[in-house]
């Protein structure tokens, strides 16, 4: 009778774990640092009587900034990968366009420029590829806190940035405000990860690496 | 140059005309007999200045797209959001005035931001920058038309020109967000990267699997000894 318990047990949790894909605790167990807030930094601290005597507005006035250049090139120094940068857009079924060529990356035009002051800058790429094998994001679900990427502009300019955290998601359920436009300055790369359906030839996650610059 | 026009005006009209006196912390300042003083909660006044400065980033971003736009739905929409913020930050003002709060005239640092990214683009890469700009900008003025909207203490004229506000804002949005599809520059609503099936996690569900085949074996193995078991009639 006990054997027979058990034996129930166990073929009732293969069955949960395989309707549910065991996702929640995949997901989960691979989020690594804080992700930095894309809501858009705080102004400096205003009294009220500042505000209603007309002295400041809501906001502050910042001194003339660097407005940030086209991304040419990605360094991830500490692994010893470098991949080119090519523009990319959205597409009609409002997927992000990926360059095929997994060893180039996709920077998101319409999101902020390298080293803008303002918003974040996407750079996306491919894991892998049926016909050209392992992409240059691949190494992204070993990226630890600390690490550097660096940017280059198409004017020259070298825009660093340090990893703040790491998080996997399922496709489905990529937050809109990783590609948010007029927060905090960051840097986001995204590439594939999980599991791989290999009907649908893709993967069923998305690794994203959040990165601040540096200052 | 309507930007630039902007960007001057508002450091033009700044700190120095709107600040006859200092009040005192937590009191509002009326800049006009009437005007109901130390009766504004500090709620109000941020919704106010939150909706200032959405109507500013508008009135900006209009200008810049009038400027530097290249293509027809850029042309043809930033005169509109020039027009619309315009119209949201003279409301936005009026309502403020009559609730005895003043208000300033200059972009935030991050507005700033914003738009010295975009005046450095030009052609097609401006223009899916500049609706993209647009989308998040309008989004942020709907926003801070809600705050008014609920905030208790807004009066009933700046609750009214909210609602006001916010159909307009709708209406703009609709147009920028369909422009902002045909041009590539939506926000992503996904990321498919990857084809190769070589950097899986894992191929199988191989845990499952296992322990499914074990509860397997040991019911299987639980029936044989329990037929064994019995005494034979």
């Amino acid at each position: 009778m006990f054997l027979a318990l058990l034996g129930l047990a166990l073929l009732v949790t293969g069955v949960v774990l395989v309707t549910t894909g065991g996702q929640a605790p995949r997901v989960g167990s691979t989020a690594v640092g804080d992700v930095p807030s894309a809501a858009p930094v705080p102004a400096p601290p205003v009294s009220p009587a500042q505000v209603s005597s007309g002295q400041v507005s809501s906001g502050q006035v910042a001194p003339p900034v660097f407005a940030g250049e086209v991304p040419v090139r990605l360094d991830l120094p500490d692994r010893a990968v470098t991949a080119p940068v090519v523009p990319v857009g959205t597409g009609p079924d409002g997927a992000l366009f990926i360059p095929d060529p997994p060893q180039t990356v996709g920077w998101w035009a319409p999101g902020a420029l390298a080293g803008s002051g303002t918003g974040t800058v996407v750079v996306a790429g491919h894991v892998d590829s049926r016909l050209a094998g392992i992409g240059a994001l691949a190494v992204l679900p070993d990226l630890t806190v600390g690490e550097h990427v660096v940017l280059t502009g198409e004017r020259g300019a070298v825009l660093p940035y340090r990893v703040v955290a790491r998080r996997e998601f399922v496709k489905a359920a990529l937050p809109p405000e990783t590609f948010d436009r007029a927060g905090a300055p960051r840097l986001v790369l995204i590439t594939c990860g999980g599991r791989f359906d290999r009907s649908t030839r893709s993967y069923e996650d998305n690794i994203v690496v959040y990165a601040e610059p540096v200052a | 140059m309507l930007v630039a026009v902007a960007l001057t005006g508002a450091a033009a009209c700044s700190s120095g005309e709107q600040a006859p006196a200092m009040p005192t912390p937590g009191q509002a300042a009326p800049p006009n007999p009437g005007a109901a003083a130390g009766q504004v909660s500090d709620a109000t006044r941020q919704a106010f200045g939150q909706a200032n400065q959405g109507a500013l980033a508008l009135v900006a971003l209009g200008g810049l797209g009038t400027d530097q736009g290249v293509g027809d739905q850029v042309k043809g929409l930033a005169p509109d959001l020039t027009s619309q913020g315009q119209a949201l930050l003279d409301q936005v003002k009026q309502a403020a005035t009559a609730q005895g709060v003043v208000l300033g005239d200059q972009l935030d640092a991050q507005q700033q931001s914003l738009i010295a990214d975009l005046q450095s683009r030009s052609g097609q890469p401006f223009d899916a920058a500049w609706l993209q700009a647009a989308t998040t900008l309008i989004e942020q003025a709907r926003t801070a038309a809600n705050a008014v909207l609920n905030d208790p203490n807004a009066s009933p004229e700046a609750k009214a020109a909210a609602r006001d506000a916010l159909a307009k804002l709708d209406a703009l949005a609709a147009k920028v967000q369909s422009a902002a599809s045909s041009a590539g520059a939506a926000t992503p609503g996904s990321v498919n990267a990857g084809t190769g099936g070589q950097a899986a996690s894992e191929s199988a569900p191989l845990l499952p699997l296992a322990l499914g085949g074990a509860g397997l074996v040991l019911i299987g193995g639980a029936a044989v000894w329990t037929r064994r078991s019995r005494p034979e009639s």
